[in-house]
């Protein structure tokens, strides 16, 4: 496979990833802010929306105060915005077009779809009803990852949209983390309802609320929900599952029957062990935020890594 | 379409049948749902304006064009012959200019052509094919006979549109094929893979094929996709590949892989900034050496330009005679040569009878219709060739046949006129010509122009089995 290829196909599946985990981020904030348990509801949750789209500078260039439907705007349609909903779609869909030769039509034509239905709607609908536009953002998320899951190839082109995939879900679970964890210190002295209420909607906004509910149905505290997204190793919403998942996907690409000390599937496979035997108190002790910024610090150079082994020359 | 009396012809009788049974609105319905379905399969071309490029399919007409046996029989020994022709021509010319010195062609129109290519003089290509993959367009006149309207050597574009106008035909209007016995395109792809294999350098068992595209922004990137998807090889941009000692690689993830043969869809002066364009970076620095050294094949063969020049197409009949010492299966359209005095005079004084052509343009582009113009667009145009003579030739107007082309702005099917873009492939040993090819109709009422770039359209198009 073409170097070029392999690195349009591994930002394919990160941008595919970017898509949903966005969407999804601002459809709870945006839903769960109508009934906080809080006051300045409406400011919070536009700022933790503006967090993880991480370019506040951007919004407040082109507005001066903070406004539902500007956020919202910037947050999913627009074009200039490098980190909205619609710009990702974009660029999954450019990715897929220059790999066009390799993905499945099913896979292309799925993408290529949903890439015409947003383009094509209009944000005065949007605005009418938001939850249409989000919900079928959410629904074409699924129905690509079936495809990528049950129809294509398992072979190398899967191998690195998936590793693109599974490399930006960790990422963007370390930062979604870290984007709640501002939200409670913004909240300055919450009351147990409120600090619960958050870590909720944590679960929420990285869809593992039914995952926490069958392992525990007792009330959710921070132990809890860092315990399911970072270190759970049956959660596909947890770091430590993606990250095994990277390191099997990396010791399929390579051609090796040995890992080599210092190779990126070696690499990969102490990161994924380091999280396998990591505690919940562990993370407690080095600090929640120090340790997710470590982690989204060590994923990035994993990236790098795999970048410098199979798509540079 | 329609015999002498109005009635349809006996082989469209039951698709016109098929299409009169259908209420207007029924018939909307299909043509929208079948404008989505080539949406969604990104069938699509580019127009750049302004801020954005713009995606727009390429108009298809859901009512068929049907060839009947007998007529494509001709169609394709026509195709055949003349391809060979072509083919010795182009050697000849690389080489002893027999025909050259046996004074059948000037010297001057073929060794000052801007597409004669320095490069190739002496070179033996693979297989000794030059034209591998071609596109001749074929019209028929109001006599009921097939002519050549011009020889497309270089790299024809427009397979991709036959063989996915013919997918979406199968699923829009499933039950008309019962009543036919169409012949299947389909096979394409495999075909030019095996013709790619047949001129392998020598020596090399288990050629690596790839298709090397300009890349995203071509006009014709989906056609690209299309061939390298179903031959199963690799669509690869200049920057994939870079030249070592002579061969050729491509930059895979697990290392420099040996490309053997290029099916390259750029340009023969972007193809090596070392020998033509310094500026180009779409082809491959050192790629002509590798191909002189006999180590890469490429296809089709730099330097074909020559042979589809449109004053060279005035000769191909004398070419056919004098190389295979047959006559002419298909019609030639009379040419008149401007750079020949006689030609040239008479062009001058019948400019109003006449198509006039820039010989090396494509696309429709630079075309002048005596009928249609005025005497001002006329007496500036007789100026651009008494400034360039060997630039322009002049044929008399050809009436393309017409056919019922469905027209949204009336809701109705009314007369146009169309061509038919044939594809053959050439190889070692290896001949095949697609059973149907591309028929582009020309949507603008009146209009003689087909090609997509200005308002043109296309048909499935049917040869009978």
């Amino acid at each position: 496979m073409l170097s070029r290829i392999a690195n349009n196909l591994f930002w394919l599946g990160r941008y595919l990833e970017r898509v949903e985990d966005t969407t999804r981020f601002v459809e709870v904030q945006y839903y769960s802010a109508l009934d906080a348990p809080f006051i300045q509801k409406k400011e919070l949750t536009l700022n933790s929306i503006l967090s993880i789209l991480g370019n506040s500078d951007y919004y407040f260039q082109k507005y001066e105060t903070l406004s539902e439907d500007d956020v919202l705007y910037t947050a999913i349609f627009d074009r200039d915005n490098p980190t909205s909903v619609f710009y990702s779609l974009s660029m999954a869909r450019e990715n897929a077009r220059t790999t066009r030769d390799i993905l499945a039509e099913h896979l292309w034509e799925s993408i290529n779809r949903f890439y015409h239905y947003l383009k094509n709607y209009r944000f005065n609908r949007f605005q009418k009803n938001p939850f249409d536009l989000l919900d079928t953002v959410i629904d074409n998320c699924f129905i690509i990852n079936g495809i990528i899951d049950r129809i294509i190839m398992k072979d190398i082109g899967w191998a690195f949209i998936k590793l693109g995939i599974d490399i930006e879900k960790a990422a963007q679970l370390s930062r979604i983390i870290l984007a709640k964890i501002q939200d409670i210190e913004n909240m300055k002295n919450p009351t147990e309802i409120a600090e619960r209420f958050q870590w909720n909607k944590l679960l929420e906004s990285t869809a593992a609320e039914d995952i926490k509910s069958t392992l525990d149905p007792k009330a959710t505290d921070k132990e809890k929900v860092l315990e399911i997204l970072i270190l759970n190793p049956k959660s596909p919403r947890s770091i430590s599952y993606n990250l095994q998942s990277i390191y099997n996907l990396l010791v399929l690409v390579s051609l090796d029957k040995e890992e080599k000390a210092g190779s990126v599937e070696f690499e990969a496979g102490k990161l994924a062990s380091r999280f396998r035997y990591t505690t919940v108190e562990d993370i407690i002790n080095v600090g929640e935020k120090e340790f997710c910024l470590r982690t989204l610090n060590d994923i990035y150079s994993l990236a790098t890594l795999i970048e410098k082994r199979y798509f540079v020359y | 379409m329609f015999n002498r009396t109005g009635k349809p012809k006996k082989h469209y009788q039951k698709v016109a049948n098929f299409f009169s049974k259908m209420s207007k609105d029924e018939f909307l319905e299909l043509n929208n749902h079948t404008k989505i379905s080539f949406m969604y399969q990104g069938v699509t071309f580019t127009v750049y304006s302004e801020k954005e490029g713009i995606e727009r399919i390429f108009p298809f007409d859901l009512f068929p064009r049907i060839i009947t046996q007998r007529e494509w029989e001709k169609i394709e020994r026509g195709l055949v012959q003349r391809i060979t022709a072509l083919n010795l021509f182009l050697h000849d010319i690389y080489h002893d200019k027999k025909i050259l010195k046996d004074r059948v062609i000037p010297y001057d129109l073929v060794l000052e052509s801007p597409h004669y290519n320095k490069e190739m003089i002496n070179l033996e290509p693979p297989g000794g094919v030059y034209t591998h993959v071609s596109g001749i367009d074929i019209i028929r006149h109001k006599d009921g006979e097939f002519y050549v309207l011009e020889d497309n050597l270089r790299s024809p574009s427009g397979v991709s549109y036959v063989l996915s106008n013919r997918s979406t035909m199968k699923k829009v209007l499933p039950n008309i094929f019962f009543h036919y016995e169409v012949s299947s395109v389909s096979d394409y792809p495999q075909q030019l893979l095996a013709m790619l294999k047949s001129v392998a350098p020598e020596g090399v068992d288990e050629p690596t094929c790839v298709v090397l595209t300009p890349g995203i922004y071509n006009s014709a990137y989906y056609e690209h996709t299309f061939l390298a998807h179903n031959m199963g090889v690799e669509l690869v941009e200049g920057r994939d590949m870079f030249v070592d000692n002579n061969f050729v690689y491509m930059k895979t993830i697990y290392g420099p892989q040996k490309v053997d043969v290029i099916y390259r869809r750029v340009d023969d002066s972007f193809l090596d900034p070392l020998v033509f364009k310094p500026e180009s970076l779409l082809g491959v620095p050192g790629i002509m050496a590798a191909y002189r050294a006999g180590n890469v094949t490429i296809v089709n063969a730099p330097g074909t330009g020559v042979a589809d020049d449109k004053a060279i197409y005035a000769y191909v009949p004398q070419m056919i005679r004098y190389y295979l010492k047959e006559e002419p299966v298909l019609n030639n359209v009379p040419t008149y040569i401007c750079d020949i005095e006689e030609d040239f005079n008479y062009v001058m004084d019948n400019m109003e009878k006449l198509v006039i052509k820039p010989v090396d343009e494509s696309g429709g582009y630079g075309i002048l219709i005596g009928a249609m113009a005025t005497k001002e667009e006329i007496e500036t145009y007789k100026n651009k060739i008494r400034r360039n003579r060997r630039k322009y030739i002049a044929q008399p107007i050809m009436t393309l046949s017409t056919h019922p082309t469905f027209i949204e702005e009336s809701g109705k099917f009314e007369p146009r006129h169309i061509d038919l873009r044939t594809f053959l492939l050439y190889g070692k040993d290896f001949k095949y010509p697609l059973k149907g090819g591309l028929t582009r109709v020309a949507l603008k009422k009146g209009s003689l122009i087909v090609n997509s770039s200005q308002g043109g359209g296309s048909k499935d198009t049917w040869v009978m089995e």
